[in-house]
């Protein structure tokens, strides 16, 4: 496969740019630094084999526009034309790959092409640079060979990847090792299947503690029988203990009873009963005794006389006296203040008619037509007006602006005259200045040939140089020397064969003959030369040369009648340079004075537009005055017909309406006052009338002129009133006092003799003759009573403890025949026995809880489940890590077999072809090149059999070793797959000049079978290039 | 005859732990998955219960015998006395996991339940009335019982219903231990109407009727080979002797494989939406139970590459556990297994002469070869044979095709570590 040609429509620095086509099987591109050489080289890396993913878009983005990518022409091993197409996208970027037809074809094809070699294999050994033939990690590491050999297969992460497998794989288990995964989950497996076991112990734990409980429990029972028998023996012993006491109680309180008198019947509650009377008996005679002083009270006042009894018969008077008093001692107080408001209401009249005008009274305020029908015709004035002096002062406006306007116009058209003929005028006018740059064009294309013609006459002198070299005397002189060589040498056996005789001298005749024959040839030959100091080639060159002079010539002198025609003394680069410069000033120039023009024509246009509408705004001021005279002289007319002054304006008439209105309000205020007053004094005067009369009927003293003694007459004629009823009703309340107290004194008397009576009753029905007596009485029912319950007590509870009928009897038989010390002696020995059983009963109703406690504990026991989970975890877990660790190894395993395959197999092939390139490159310096099996290395012999490794050789050496190897691959690869294009990129530069040619005839010979394209910024590399490639010149692509 | 009704359940494993999670489980969820075999037996009460059934049938393997857990049989019992309270008989016999002379606690067995013993033993299960209905059933007197037990039993009066209850495997399951094996001729020659088995985890109803042969499966899945519902047979006799049978579930957390394909996702945050999608659907469909999931990643993509990085797996699993553990029901991802390719053309590649097509054509080589394959395992014995490690890797390692499958892996690790941006 070989690249016909790129076409980048993106990439780096380049946009729209086409390389091709390269037919030439070498190429050779030349270019500066950063003329783009790399990004060649990346591009064409790309677009074979995708973006990096890593770097996608960032990887030499478009700089220069176009979309990120580009295409590349093929043809393939069959001659068959592809166009592989890529940009940048999803992944390494989507790819079309065409045929010579345009028809889309298979990515497989793609992969066909490329000799189903990936990326690693194309970077490192079809398309490499100078970095990657001496790079830094090749030089003294003891990666060196594995990298030429991961450079050799294709994998450049080999040595990367074994290393983190061998990592990976010591993490997850490590022969003797303690800290790696698998040791460390198989340690926690240990720990939880200790824990399983002391699980499995609990059962047995169950087992043992399941029979002591049986055996506790079965203790229990029976001394659960022992106590309950003991506690009825206690029972019974403590029956007799609770019962003797009141067995004892009983003989005392019979003993009692006999001794006491017996009294059959006495009142119920006799004492109380009788203290109750004797307190009733002693409250009777108090409330009589106080009864009979009330009524003497009594008596007493229903005999008092009373003054001016008669008053109550003017009650009415009096109490229209008292009501309408308050109401006119308010009368009294306020007349001053009232007849003092009304004086100042007055003098705020009179200052507002006043203010009015002396025309205007009270008649004339009260009267005024101030309706709503005025109001609205005072309105349609006012804004009659208001418009007319708003259009008027509108169209002044209009009209200023529009003389403004005007000035702006007349403003812009001097500026603009000012300008225009500032401007100087062009030299050319517009067919002027097309005429001039036509003629300028046709003396560069003049020129062009001229120099063309020159550079041709001056090529044509240089190869007639060269012909004259190549016949010079160096070369007859050597001849001359051959002559005289063989010339001796033929001598020298002449007289050998003399002195051997024999055949030996016929040999040597012979042989020296014929040397001498070819000296005289040697000789004539170098004469002949002599003779001939041209070469046959000189001839057509030296024609050739004569012509391209007198072309020249001829060319020379038109130019020199252009200059005349153009008005120039001569036509050279530089002045026609200075003809386009000029000429393309003159075209600004001409631009620039147009523009003025329109200019000055624009502001004469619109200066006019602006007067028209000058004149127009002066017509509506003009309107718009006549408009407002004609609303003030409507105005005028009306105030006349009010008699109003016509100085008024129509906003004035609001004022004077709120004058008017003010003043007929306080006209109001002031006849309301004067009413007022007149109220006032009336109702003085009506009061004084009433009391008047009163007075004199009760001795009263009285001053009607005097309106504050009017009051005093009246509060004391008051007060007669009142006291007069007061006496009048105490006096009807004491005879009702008194026939209430003698009925009371009465029901006293009677209430009296019943409690002496109830007394009597009581002391009766006691048998006693007085309360003394009864009380002594009453003493002795008591005590008798009292031990008869006690008794009654005593025996209920003997009942309880024997329980009824016989079992009493039985009890109070045991009680008879037995003492105390027997009873508490029996029942401290029942209570030892009973203890003793408890006590056992306790501790081993302890042991039982915690046998349960344990059984539940161990039954309830969850934890087991958990690491039963937990083992299976850690199972699970650690087969996992097996597996990493496996899968790690099996890669290991297949790694280093394939390696070891690959070096047996493919790798001698390898090095012999590199060997071949390795000691033409070195001139037959290292003729052997081999990789030693199992040591892996690459071993070179000098030609003295002295071996040296990569490490021990120079700089220059060892990357002509490396180029080796890659040649070597690209030949052993070659041989299997499709030959694919070989890109370098300044690989020579540091090699010798001898070392430099021959790698250059290295890629001329690599050339027959695959592609070459070399980048170089070198002309020493080029022209190494053409010197090996001799007559099959390369192809030369100048960029930058 | 009058008919009845009873629930077959089998292999409860009560207490038995969950195998095969891989990830550490959050306290929570533990506490489910070590209660779960205790709910699902619950559930069977309850059901037992709500139905008012007249008897509980368990065809062995009530508990794990070896793990000698005392929680199991305490629950065990309660289960049993709340059957006993509600009038309903208890049938259970023992099979490989819990033999009659395994370790057992000394605990009271409710009077309405009855254990069979070692010899097959014929039981009324309605004690009022003989020869309505009767179990005929027999225990493991040891774990290994390799004879055919039913050719031990006698023949049954064909006027009765005849119910069997045993633990064996029928018709030689190559996926169960041959524990107690016979035939399916062998149960129909014994005239009894319905054969209650126990002993292979997945329900099967092996012959419809005369007899009805029936496994009811385990009714509580309890790792990855365990799937889907896990529940109990209730078994309706009608006045003619029909059998009618009706599954129900009674698990309370299901295991689910999920498969998630790569090949259309292109970044790490697509993925993780769709299985959480995916989990979410599963949670939808999972009844109300929680779930335990497995989801294996396959297919051939660009996310191959991130997934095979150490911990992106971890991560994902992490990231997908803290959105749904916490949900009730909850799911938890025990594990993510990738099954991942990269956007790599292998046939393509194999036709190439570098280093990266000789690595792929002794993969293929080595899957063929018995001598390569020794060779790789012979370099694996570090580590199976380590006298420390040995024991809990015992039945980890791998034989021919697992070996065979690894090495696909290992090839797939390799291409990772060896070739990047090689997709022209």
């Amino acid at each position: 496969m070989r690249i016909q040609g790129f076409r980048i429509d993106g990439f780096g620095r380049f946009a729209d740019h086409s390389v091709g086509p390269l037919d030439n099987p070498l190429t050779l591109i030349y270019g500066p630094n950063e003329a783009g050489k790399s990004t060649y080289l990346a591009f064409i890396r790309t677009i074979l084999f995708g973006f990096p993913r890593r770097l996608g878009h960032r990887h030499y983005p478009p700089l220069s526009g176009g979309r990120h990518g580009g295409s590349i022409d093929l043809v393939g091993g069959d001659g068959g034309r592809y166009v592989v197409h890529r940009v940048q996208g999803r992944g390494a970027g989507p790819v079309t790959v065409t045929g010579g037809n345009g028809e889309v074809l298979d990515k497989g094809v793609l992969a066909q092409l490329l000799g189903h070699h990936g990326r690693d294999v194309f970077e490192s050994v079809f398309a490499f640079t100078l970095e990657d033939l001496h790079s830094g990690d090749l030089l003294g590491k003891s990666s060196v060979n594995s990298q030429i050999y991961s450079a050799g297969m294709g994998v450049t992460k080999l040595p990367q990847a074994v290393k983190k497998l061998q990592a990976e794989r010591a993490t997850l288990f490590l022969k003797g090792g303690s800290v790696n995964r698998i040791a460390r989950t198989a340690r926690k497996l240990d720990e939880v299947e200790a824990r399983l076991r002391d699980v499995a112990n609990n059962a047995v734990e169950f087992g043992r503690l399941t029979t002591r409980l049986q055996e506790v429990e079965s203790r229990l029972s029976d001394l659960k029988r022992v106590r309950r028998r003991g506690q009825s023996r206690l029972d019974h012993r403590r029956q007799l203990q609770d019962a003797w006491e009141d067995w004892n109680d009983l003989i005392g309180v019979d003993r009692q009873l006999v001794e006491l008198p017996v009294i059959k019947d006495f009142p119920v509650d006799g004492i109380r009963r009788l203290e109750a009377l004797e307190e009733r008996l002693r409250g009777a005679r108090r409330e009589y005794d106080s009864a009979r002083t009330g009524v003497e009270e009594a008596r007493a006042k229903t005999t008092v006389r009373i003054e001016h009894a008669a008053i109550v018969d003017s009650a009415v008077e009096i109490r229209n006296l008292a009501r309408l008093r308050g109401a006119f001692d308010k009368s009294v107080r306020d007349l001053p203040k009232r007849q003092a408001e009304l004086e100042n209401y007055r003098n705020d009249l009179l200052k507002t008619i006043q203010e009015l005008g002396p025309d205007w009274d009270e008649q004339r305020l009260e009267h005024f037509d101030l309706s709503l029908a005025v109001r609205e015709e005072i309105s349609e004035h006012e804004e009659r007006l208001r418009r007319a002096r708003e259009g008027l002062r509108r169209s002044e406006s209009a009209h200023e602006q529009a003389e403004g306007l005007l000035k702006e116009a007349s403003q812009s058209v001097d500026r603009a005259k000012k300008e225009l003929e500032a401007d100087p005028r062009p030299e050319y006018d517009a067919d002027g200045v097309r005429r001039r740059r036509s003629e300028v064009r046709r003396a560069r294309a003049q020129l062009n040939r001229y120099e063309r013609e020159v550079q041709r006459a001056s090529d044509l002198k240089r190869q007639l140089d060269g012909v004259y070299r190549a016949g010079s005397p160096a070369a007859g002189n050597a001849m001359m020397w051959l002559a005289v060589l063989c010339a001796a040498i033929g001598i020298v056996l002449a007289v050998a064969g003399v002195m051997g005789g024999g055949a030996i001298l016929v040999m040597g005749v012979v042989t020296s003959l014929i040397l001498i024959a070819l000296a005289v040839y040697f000789l004539v030959r170098n004469r002949a030369g002599a003779g001939t100091a041209e070469s046959p080639i000189a001839d057509p060159i030296r024609r050739s040369l004569e012509d391209a002079r007198r072309r020249h010539l001829d060319m020379r002198a038109e130019l020199g009648e252009t200059a005349l025609e153009m008005g120039l003394k001569e036509i050279n680069e530089s002045v026609l340079t200075d003809a386009e410069e000029s000429l393309d000033a003159e075209n600004l120039r001409l631009a620039q004075r147009e523009r003025l023009r329109q200019v000055l024509k624009q502001a004469k246009e619109s200066m006019r537009e602006r007067a028209a509408r000058k004149d127009e705004a002066g017509e509506n001021v003009a309107r718009a005055r006549a408009r407002v005279d004609a609303a003030r002289m409507a105005w005028r007319a009306w105030l006349e017909e009010r008699s109003l002054h016509t100085t008024f304006t129509p906003e004035a008439m609001g004022e004077l309406r709120g004058q008017i209105e003010l003043g007929r309000n306080r006209f109001a205020e002031v006849r309301n006052w004067r009413q007022r007053i007149a109220g006032i004094r009336e109702d003085i005067d009506s009061y004084a009338a009433m009391v008047g009369p009163l007075a004199s009927s009760f001795d009263v003293d009285f001053d009607p002129g005097d309106a504050h003694a009017v009051g005093g007459t009246a509060d004391a004629l008051i007060d007669l009133d009142e006291r007069v009823r007061r006496k009048l009703r105490d006096r009807a309340n004491a005879t009702t006092e008194l026939h209430t107290a003698e009925s009371e004194l009465k029901e006293r008397e009677k209430r009296l003799a019943a409690a002496e009576s109830e007394l009597r009753r009581l002391l009766g029905s006691g048998g006693a003759t007085d309360a003394e007596h009864f009380r002594k009485r009453a003493e002795r029912f008591r005590q008798r009573a009292e031990l008869g319950e006690r008794r009654r007590e005593v025996l209920s509870r003997l009942q309880r403890i024997s329980g009824p009928g016989e079992r009493l009897d039985s009890l109070m038989q045991r009680l008879e025949n037995i003492d105390l010390q027997s009873i508490l002696a029996r029942i401290n020995q029942v209570r030892d026995e009973l203890d003793e059983a408890d006590k056992e009963i306790q501790s081993l109703s302890t042991e039982r809880g915690g046998i349960r406690s344990d059984l539940d504990r161990l039954i309830g026991e969850e934890q087991s489940s958990g690491w039963r989970m937990e083992r299976h975890l850690l199972l699970e877990q650690i087969r996992g890590h097996a597996r990493e660790w496996v899968i790690r190894t099996l890669v290991q395993q297949l790694l280093e077999s394939a390696q070891s395959k690959f070096e047996k197999e493919r790798q001698p092939g390898v090095v012999r072809h590199a060997e071949r390139f390795f000691d033409r490159i070195t001139g037959n310096r290292y003729p052997q090149v081999y990789a030693p099996l199992g040591e892996r290395t690459i071993i070179v012999t000098e030609g003295a059999g002295h071996r040296k490794s990569p490490d021990e050789l120079s700089r220059g050496t060892r990357e002509q070793l490396f180029l080796s190897l890659r040649f070597g691959l690209i030949r052993e690869l070659g041989l299997r797959t499709e030959p694919l294009p070989v890109v370098v990129d300044e690989v020579l530069v540091n090699f010798d000049p001898d070392r430099a040619l021959r790698a250059a005839r290295a890629f001329v010979e690599l050339s027959r079978t695959n592609q070459i394209l070399v980048f170089t910024c070198h002309p020493a590399v080029v022209e190494l290039f053409q010197k090996a490639a001799g007559e099959k010149s390369p192809d030369l692509i100048w960029i930058g | 005859m009058k008919p009845f009704r009873f629930v077959h359940s089998a292999d409860l494993h009560l207490d038995s732990p969950f195998t095969g999670l891989k990830s550490s489980v959050p306290e929570h969820v533990a506490k489910s998955l070590r209660q779960a075999t205790f709910d699902a037996y619950e559930n069977i009460v309850d059901l037992c219960i709500t139905e008012g059934v007249d008897a509980l049938l368990i065809a062995g393997d009530v508990y794990d015998g070896a793990d000698r857990s005392l929680r199991a049989q305490r629950r065990f019992i309660e289960g049993l006395d709340r059957l006993h309270q509600n009038g309903i008989r208890s049938f259970v016999c023992h099979g490989n996991h819990d033999p009659l002379d395994g370790w057992e606690a000394r605990l009271r067995y409710p009077p309405s339940c009855h254990r069979f013993g070692s010899k097959f033993q014929a039981v009324e299960v309605f004690e009022n009335e003989p020869g309505r209905a009767v179990v005929h059933g027999v225990s493991y007197p040891t774990r290994n019982v390799k004879r055919n037990l039913v050719r031990r039993m006698g023949r049954v009066d064909p006027l009765f219903f005849n119910v069997g209850l045993l633990h064996a495997n029928v018709d030689n399951d190559a996926n169960h231990l041959a524990y107690a094996p016979c035939t399916l001729s062998d149960l129909a020659d014994t005239g009894v109407d319905y054969w209650a088995l126990g002993h292979v985890h997945t329900r099967r109803v092996l012959n419809t009727q005369s007899p009805t042969v029936v496994y009811p499966g385990n009714p509580q899945g309890r790792h990855l080979n365990e799937t889907g519902a896990r529940g109990v047979y209730l078994v309706t006799v009608d006045e003619s002797g029909r059998i009618g049978l009706e599954f129900r579930p009674v698990d309370t957390v299901r295991w689910e494989r999920l498969i998630v394909d790569i090949a259309e996702t292109d970044t790490e945050q697509n993925l993780l939406d769709d299985l959480h999608r995916r989990v979410g659907e599963a949670l939808e469909q999972g009844e109300g139970r929680s779930l335990v999931l497995r989801m294996t990643l396959s297919g051939r993509g660009g996310l191959h590459r991130f997934l095979r990085q150490p911990g992106s797996i971890d991560d994902l699993t992490d990231e997908l556990n803290r959105a749904s553990a916490d949900l009730h029901p909850f799911a938890w991802c025990e594990r993510i297994e990738d099954r991942t390719a990269g956007p790599f053309d292998r046939e393509e590649r194999l036709q190439g002469s570098d280093f990266v097509a000789d690595l792929l054509r002794l993969c293929d080589q080595a899957k063929k070869d018995p001598e390569l394959l020794g060779k790789l395992r012979e370099s694996l014995s570090d580590l199976f044979h380590h006298w420390k490690y040995r024991r809990y890797l015992k039945d980890a390692v791998p034989d021919d095709p697992a070996l065979s499958g690894l090495l696909d892996e290992a090839e797939s690790m390799a291409l990772n570590l060896l070739v990047e941006d090689d997709v022209p």
